[in-house]
């Protein structure tokens, strides 16, 4: 989240869209209620009618899979009559800089300029803006210039008209209209704020990360990004998945958000050379940029120093040759990964703290995988289909191979440490109980682990540098490892250095990533995290276990644990104020230039410069608001810096990849699907179901519901919980029962290309069925939390929603479309 | 005395059906699952009735509301009202066998219901709320008497997470919900605070009863 949960409850409007919050945050859900008690109008935009559609004052019913479309006709609206806080959209955003002539999208074709058809990508270079010699960009702020971003903009969604967009989406024109009007005119001028909360409904989409940028576009355009009750917010779908992501847990990146090395950047330089963006410049006399990614070699070395202790050193690149190197453009996504498996390619596996034979896409395919494998490590306190892959349906154990480990481990409560929320705040836990038997942290299992490697490769071994040199002395008994631990992520001074006028001696914590250093005297296992820990004392330095509360305010809560980047709970903050430092939002400040002290009271300012004018002059050296951005502005127009790249620079509605529309609905000869989406080699276990297939004329989409978490694999054993939800269910429109001659409660069968599930029919009011240019299209849905393993043990059970799932994905994250496939529904007999 | 001892707010208009409030009273009172194999029946709603386990029971509803076409999905808690003039208790043969406790008001079934006659109990209530157990014994919600005399809300107050199950004393109870009623009335003409003088859980609905269950009577009128 750009924001955090408590400052839900500042907003005047507040869009759920791709996201059933109340369902699955009812804690959380408390900041929307008090925002509703407030006066604070919610809508929820959803193919079903769900609990927190139950609590919107406007609910509108979308066709999974055509969010770009809806939102799209939300950005016609905002064009058209100019619905923006001017100011905020000329100073703060990229809308008044003029584009590239060699700019272009083809709206027949739905392509941007630089495609390649063979490749499936983009060269982005033509995405770019115009400057002068001294290479400032050339902006029109009145806004008017037709090759200015806004203009550009007002022509690419003049197509996304109403009658259209009820056309792809299945909304109701009046809908439209009520939910355009009620979100735009509550959030657009100065002092009032609207937020979006999104969660897998956008994201699991070929065109999810697009789907979260077209509402990026609205928020900046209204200007609600940095203020109260505004933003961007993600909710994030397990207790601790922020802190996984923050400490970059996937393949392609290193704590902290640093890219993973590539084959190409054999050294240290070349991979800070590649990563380090220059700032653009910017007139004479205006503040620049921050271009706080100017750092990144700072936060590199820092890391490297944490990785390898002494070991890294200037002579050796800090340790960088023994990062090791993705082969160039490869992708070892959740995808990939098990393709490789299926194929051999992968002979073990950690399956730690997850149950993928459950919650991938496509698990017949997964499960098979499995198969392949010489091993497999389990680690979980309960057991799963994934551990028990090898005897669920369909299985042979004789035929099998893979020897399997179940390795128990501790709960949550059962040790010490930190998770952190969607709100970017990370709050430490201590252990309340031992854990029981055999189960250790899962911090102790890796250290047995990697310390037994350790000693292997002593014994000898190819390439034993990366693994003999790591700096790991986190288990000594002088302090728990999480703390220790938690201490090496903040990181330390490594020689004596003086930092904001005070003196440090080598080993004292590091306050700020501001004092971070590239060449070597500093480490920080993740510059983000960096201000958490500060002191060798628990009590004095673990900012994530303080429990001030705010006494009154906006909800800042600043004394409670601790968020990155340096306490900063409201981010783009200098957005919140107007050129003379001055809080669009009077009555909710996040920040405001205090003149007489020369500081910012409020929220920890995003970059402590004085505001970009005083009494009308510009200040030089003060910064622009956007301070991760090179060109420190918002980004309505993805410009690129680099030679290629994913999305198109704006988004545009492409049906999802299994649809029931045979070709695009602007036009036969509109790319169907997301032009740049991978499409994996068709094999026998990944079918696609054909556009408008009559086989499978059903749209399906996945959910979680509130009484099980996940797979089931915890939830699925308590008997108070099953008693509420027993088993797998499809839920259908009764107008699609009734075509099917399908009774309440009855048995039933849902099939997709790629498998089948035994449900019980749910008929329902909340679904309906969508009129899509002219034709019936039924959608219905289903849950993935059930399976076969707890608590029957009945390996008959074909019930986890995943049998029926796509593993084809976005093509930036490769997270699996999900939410929009195709279906049919049978009656059991 | 119809202004002391405590109240529940069961405000519908906060509740999205989660039933932590279902599984909380479970938990706190050591209740088991109805059905050791359950099945779905069409339905989220789940067990299908109370029960000598089963205490606070949510019921769901989806209907098409018709002063103006909406759709609606709407929630309601039932369990024991808690009367302040309990008829359950009037209907006992023994006066020990059910007792109302002078703090709370709580009405509490004791042993010796298992000597009183389950019909003439159960048919003296205007929700159908008492239930049998094995060995005779009457069983409904007890205000986690245990609880509150320490001093703590009951189980299902203190797990609702969206605030829409409040436990105090009475005279605050009723002062909120009179204030959150008269908040929701201009656009809900409808709502009401069911039997509001005569229990002691309060159920503020925003609409027609019909639009929240017809499983159950949600008023004792």
């Amino acid at each position: 989240m750009t924001n955090h949960w408590i400052d839900i409850k500042n907003s005047d409007v507040i869009l759920i869209m791709g996201s059933n919050a109340a369902e699955n945050h009812p804690v959380s859900f408390r900041w929307v209620t008090e925002a509703r008690v407030n006066g604070a109008p919610l809508i929820s935009v959803d193919p079903r009618f769900t609990r927190t559609s139950s609590k919107a004052d406007i609910y509108a019913p979308l066709r999974s899979g055509t969010d770009i479309a809806f939102l799209g006709g939300m950005l016609k609206y905002i064009l058209d009559n100019d619905f923006i806080h001017t100011e905020y959209v000329t100073e703060y955003t990229n809308a008044a800089y003029l584009v590239r002539n060699d700019y272009d999208f083809d709206a027949t074709t739905g392509l941007f300029s630089g495609y390649n058809a063979a490749t499936r990508k983009y060269d982005g270079t033509s995405w770019n803006f115009q400057t002068d010699g001294a290479g400032v960009i050339l902006r029109d702020k009145t806004l008017t210039n037709l090759q200015c971003v806004y203009q550009l903009l007002k022509q690419h969604y003049a197509r996304y008209d109403l009658n259209t967009v009820s056309a792809i989406t299945g909304t109701p024109v009046a809908k439209l209209q009520e939910v355009y009007e009620t979100y735009v005119q509550n959030s657009y001028q100065p002092g009032k704020a609207g937020t979006i909360m999104y969660a897998m409904g956008w994201t699991q989409h070929t065109v999810g990360a697009q789907n979260i940028r077209t509402m990026s576009m609205i928020q900046l355009l209204l200007g609600n990004i940095g203020v109260a009750g505004g933003g961007v917010n993600a909710l994030r779908g397990e207790s601790n998945v922020q802190g996984s992501t923050d400490h970059c847990l996937l393949f392609h990146i290193l704590p902290g958000y640093l890219k993973t090395p590539e084959e190409a950047y054999q050294t240290l330089a070349e991979y800070n050379t590649k990563w380090t963006p220059a700032a653009r410049p910017t007139p004479a006399g205006e503040p620049t940029s921050a271009n706080w990614w100017g750092n990144y070699p700072k936060y590199m070395v820092s890391y490297l120093k944490s990785m390898y202790g002494t070991n890294a050193t200037a002579a050796n690149g800090f340790g960088y040759d023994w990062l090791p190197k993705r082969d160039q453009g490869a992708n070892y996504a959740w995808q990939p990964m098990f393709d490789a498996m299926y194929n051999g390619a992968v002979k073990g596996f950690f399956a730690w703290g997850q149950n993928p034979a459950n919650s991938s896409a496509n698990v017949n395919k997964v499960r098979q995988a499995l198969s392949k494998l010489d091993w497999l490590v389990t680690v979980n306190i309960y057991g799963t289909e994934t551990a028990e892959f090898w005897r669920g349906p369909g299985m042979d154990p004789g035929s099998i191979g893979t020897e399997v480990f179940q390795l128990p481990c501790a709960a949550s409560m059962e040790k010490e440490g930190s998770v952190t929320n969607s709100g970017r705040w990370a709050q430490w836990r201590y252990k309340a109980v031992e854990p029981p038997g055999q189960a250790k942290p899962d911090s102790e299992i890796m250290n047995e682990i990697f310390t037994a490697v350790q000693a292997l490769y002593a014994a000898g071994g190819a390439f034993p540098e990366p693994i003999l040199n790591a700096k790991w002395d986190y288990f000594t008994g002088t302090e728990s490892a999480p703390r220790l631990i938690a201490k090496e992520i903040n990181g330390y001074f490594l020689a004596d250095a003086v930092y904001g006028g005070t003196p440090y001696s080598a080993g004292d914590l590091v306050p700020s990533f501001a004092a971070l250093k590239d060449d070597g005297s500093t480490s920080s296992g993740n510059w983000l995290y960096c201000n958490s820990y500060t002191n060798h004392d628990f009590t004095a330095g673990n900012k994530m276990a303080r429990r001030g509360r705010e006494a009154a305010g906006i909800g800042l809560n600043g004394e409670w644990a601790w968020c990155w980047p340096v306490n900063r709970r409201i981010v783009y903050n200098r957005a919140s104020v107007d050129l003379e430092g001055h809080p669009y939002d009077p009555a909710r400040p996040v920040i405001s230039w205090n003149a007489g002290l020369a500081k910012w009271d409020g929220d920890v300012p995003d970059g402590g410069w004085k505001p970009m004018k005083t009494g009308g002059a510009w200040n030089a050296d003060s910064r622009l608001p956007f301070i991760m951005q090179p060109d420190g502005v918002g980004k309505v127009f993805a410009n690129v810096t680099g030679a290629s790249t994913g999305d198109g620079p704006v988004p545009e509605h492409y049906e999802p990849l299994e649809s029931p529309l045979a070709t695009h609905p602007f036009g036969a000869a509109h790319e169907r699907i997301n032009p740049v989406v991978y499409i994996p080699p068709a094999d026998e276990m990944s079918p696609v179901a054909a556009p408008g297939s009559a086989e499978y004329p059903l749209v399906c989409t996945t959910y979680r519901m509130v009484e099980h978490w996940q797979t089931g694999v915890m939830t699925r054993w308590v008997p108070w919980l099953n008693e509420l939800q027993p088993e797998m269910w499809v839920e259908m429109s009764e107008e699609l029962a009734a075509i099917k001659g399908i009774a309440n409660g009855e048995r039933v069968r849902v099939r997709s290309i790629r498998g089948e599930v035994k449900a019980v029919a749910i008929v329902t009011k909340r679904f309906k069925p969508f009129t899509i240019q002219g034709d019936t299209v039924h959608q219905v849905g289903v849950p993935w939390c059930f399976g076969w393993f707890a608590p029957q043990r009945d390996n008959t059970r074909t019930t986890c929603g995943n049998l029926l799932t796509p593993n084809v994905g976005d093509p930036n994250t490769r997270i699996p479309e999900s939410k929009a496939f195709m279906v049919d529904v049978v009656k059991e007999a | 005395m119809a202004e002391s001892g405590k109240s529940f707010l069961i405000d519908t208009t906060k509740c999205f059906a989660c039933r932590s409030c279902q599984v909380a009273c479970k938990q706190w009172n050591a209740r088991m699952a109805d059905d050791p194999v359950p099945t779905n029946r069409g339905t989220y709603e789940n067990p299908p009735d109370l029960s000598y386990n089963t205490w606070v029971l949510v019921h769901f509803k989806e209907a098409v509301r018709n002063t103006d076409g909406a759709l609606v999905w709407n929630f309601v808690r039932n369990s024991c009202r808690h009367c302040l003039d309990a008829p359950c208790k009037q209907a006992a043969a023994n006066s020990d066998s059910i007792i109302i406790d002078e703090q709370t008001g709580a009405v509490l079934f004791q042993e010796g219901t298992s000597r009183e006659s389950f019909s003439k109990i159960r048919n003296a209530c205007p929700w159908n709320i008492p239930r049998l157990g094995p060995g005779g014994q009457m069983f409904k919600c007890v205000m986690c008497i245990d609880r509150v005399r320490e001093g703590m809300l009951p189980a299902c107050a203190k797990a609702c997470p969206s605030g829409a199950i409040l436990f105090g004393d009475r005279a605050d109870m009723l002062a909120t919900a009179d204030a959150r009623l008269a908040a929701i009335k201009p656009d809900h003409p409808d709502a009401a605070i069911l039997d509001r003088d005569q229990v002691r859980l309060l159920i503020l609905v925003a609409e027609r009863q019909s639009l929240y269950t017809t499983q159950v009577e949600l008023t004792g009128v």
